[in-house]
């Protein structure tokens, strides 16, 4: 996004996508069930609303949706209602900061007060905002079949929750591990899906999926590196998590076709909300573009294998 | 680990150590060591004035970027453990896996300073700074490798024996338990391990692995390196069961993925570890 604040508008400007004037016929390309993949990334979650928008305008659509943290609350979301999920979601988005999240307090007093806790903020912040989100209260309430993975702290392997009550499972997927206390459900501690699955394709290959659509949530571009400590200490989980994605997508693109669109790289802080809206209007256009490209290259069934879009 | 395989009469041409592993390796390659390798004065200087033995003290130290103190005194154990200065005088060659910090990647360390080398491979990130080495900022291998079987077979290696410390399982009755900063580490820790998986499945369909395997705990509590020796001793008793094959695929699972599903075409053998030594051990 350039520096000088300039009105971003996003949009078709290929005189192909004008003259189709409909949807884009895209799902003729994908075997069936069609899973959207959505990653974790905090505020760069604000993303997948433009890639949701995009494939609003495709004949796609989803029939099933698998997330982890912030993916797992925007898939929700859409899960819950497709018809109007996506312009609810826009609405969230529009709104979100990190209050809504962690509640308000400085980080250096909960430092202080919160040494011993299990994390540095409660979730009553944002278990208050998931009850202000959702009319449903479990996964069988939802109109979309919706999973959630997170991570059963004790062993470190990826948990889907696809049943029974939908806000703890939330609160446990979007648990980030120091910052928001790990969860207990059926007598087990979950944290957030990161340290197991942040792009959980690999589970919705387990669990039948024809093709995946991947809505990742963006990169941040670091630039060069210093060895401040916390930022070494960022930029090497950073590291774990692309190699993480990397390997699911390697994984389930040996099985089947898995389309990942196309991401800005130039998001800031995870915990920063203020560039969401840009931030969606920007992978709104990205996506757009590649889903077109998708539709126009052809019209036979997509053989497995990695479908990357470039980045920006 | 080492010292049963020793007397057992496994000497390895090559050995490829990431992280502390990477000490390990060089300590058992340092001439004049005798037949079988002592890495305790290694192991009780790290339980006893380490950067490793206070890790909140080295993070508080990190934080307020008063470094000088974490990597003279970590210097000084590697001293201990590696009497030698270049990777030329070791017995056979040792390759070091460290985590390129802006590239995301691996980089093998094989020439030059050792101990420059060993202090890369094991700088974990807020306890130690990164090591400057050619101009790049190197930190902790095991960020960019699970167990670097992959690494020792693009070295040539036509069989391979993993000395695997295991991953950080926490016991149930203590996750409820844990304070912020450790629900953080061993959330990463647990993505630390998960790339074991996908490194082995690659090279187990090549050569034969033979994987000793022992889950040590928390892998940052190096108070008791008598426990651990002992039930690094058992886990390596199980090459004693090892079959008589040159069949490539798995022999012995590492800890924690029994249940792993690509692992299951390639597992040639299940070994049975030794006895546990007759003193009660905790973990």
């Amino acid at each position: 996004m350039p520096e000088a604040p300039a009105l971003y508008v996003p949009g078709p400007r290929d005189r192909n996508v004008r003259a189709l004037g409909a949807a884009l016929p895209l799902a003729r390309r994908l075997p069936t069930p069609v899973t959207f993949v959505m990653s974790g990334g905090g505020s760069h979650g604000a993303v997948q609303w433009g890639s949701l928008q995009a494939l609003s305008e495709t004949d796609i659509r989803p029939d099933s949706i698998i997330g982890t943290s912030a993916g797992a609350l925007s898939g929700s979301v859409y899960a819950e209602d497709p018809v109007c999920g996506l312009n609810r979601l826009s609405y969230v988005w529009a709104q979100m900061n990190e209050r809504y999240l962690v509640g308000d307090g400085s980080l250096t007093r909960k430092l202080i007060s919160n040494a011993r806790s299990s994390a540095l903020f409660d979730n009553d912040a944002e278990l208050q905002t998931l009850e202000s989100i959702y009319h449903a209260r479990s996964f069988e309430e939802l109109a979309l079949p919706f999973a959630a993975v997170a991570t059963d702290l004790a062993t470190g392997r990826a948990k889907v929750f696809d049943s029974g009550a939908l806000l703890p499972a939330l609160l446990a997927t979007s648990a980030i591990p120091g910052m928001l206390p790990p969860v207990r459900i059926d007598e087990r501690w979950y944290c957030d899906g990161l340290a197991s699955a942040n792009v959980p394709a690999i589970p919705a290959l387990e669990r039948g999926a024809g093709s995946l659509i991947v809505l990742d949530t963006g990169d941040r571009d670091w630039g060069s590196v210093s060895s401040a400590p916390t930022k070494v200490a960022t930029r090497v989980a950073a590291t774990l998590r692309d190699h993480s994605r990397n390997r699911q997508l390697k994984e389930a693109a040996k099985e089947v076709p898995v389309l990942v669109l196309p991401t800005p790289v130039d998001l800031g802080a995870t915990m920063d909300f203020s560039e969401s809206s840009r931030a969606g209007a920007h992978s709104y256009s990205m996506a757009r573009q590649y889903l077109t490209e998708m539709a126009l290259s052809g019209s036979s069934e997509l053989p497995p294998g990695l479908y990357r879009g470039a980045k920006s | 680990m080492l010292d049963v395989l020793q007397e057992a009469g496994y000497v390895p041409d090559l050995s490829v150590g990431c992280s502390f592993g990477a000490l390990n390796a060089a300590a058992a390659a340092v001439p004049g060591t005798g037949q079988v390798a002592d890495l305790s004065d290694m192991w009780h200087a790290i339980a006893g004035d380490s950067p490793f033995s206070s890790p909140t003290q080295a993070i508080v130290r990190q934080l307020g970027r008063r470094t000088a103190k974490s990597t003279a005194e970590w210097r000084e154990t590697i001293a201990v453990g590696v009497p030698a200065a270049h990777f030329d005088e070791l017995t056979h060659p040792v390759h070091v896996v460290a985590s390129d910090l802006e590239a995301g990647e691996t980089t093998m360390l094989h020439g030059g300073s050792l101990p420059a080398a060993l202090a890369a491979a094991t700088a974990m990130p807020l306890i130690l700074p990164p090591v400057e080495h050619d101009k790049r900022l190197l930190v902790d291998g095991s960020f960019t490798e699970g167990m670097p079987v992959h690494r020792a077979l693009a070295l040539g290696a036509r069989s391979i024996v993993v000395l695997d410390v295991g991953g950080t399982t926490v016991p149930e009755p203590e996750v409820g338990d844990l304070r912020w900063w450790q629900v953080g580490a061993t959330a990463y820790s647990h993505l630390v391990r998960a790339q074991v998986g996908p490194d082995v499945t690659e090279s187990a369909s090549q050569v034969p692995i033979v994987v000793l395997s022992t889950d040590a705990g928390n892998i940052l509590d190096f108070s008791d390196p008598e426990a651990m020796f002992d039930a690094g001793r058992v886990a390596a008793g199980a090459i004693a069961s090892l079959a008589d094959t040159e069949e490539a695929g798995l022999y012995g699972i590492p800890v924690g993925f029994e249940e792993y599903p690509p692992f299951e075409p390639l597992v040639r053998q299940h070994l049975k570890p030794a006895a546990m030594p007759s003193s009660p051990q905790g973990e």
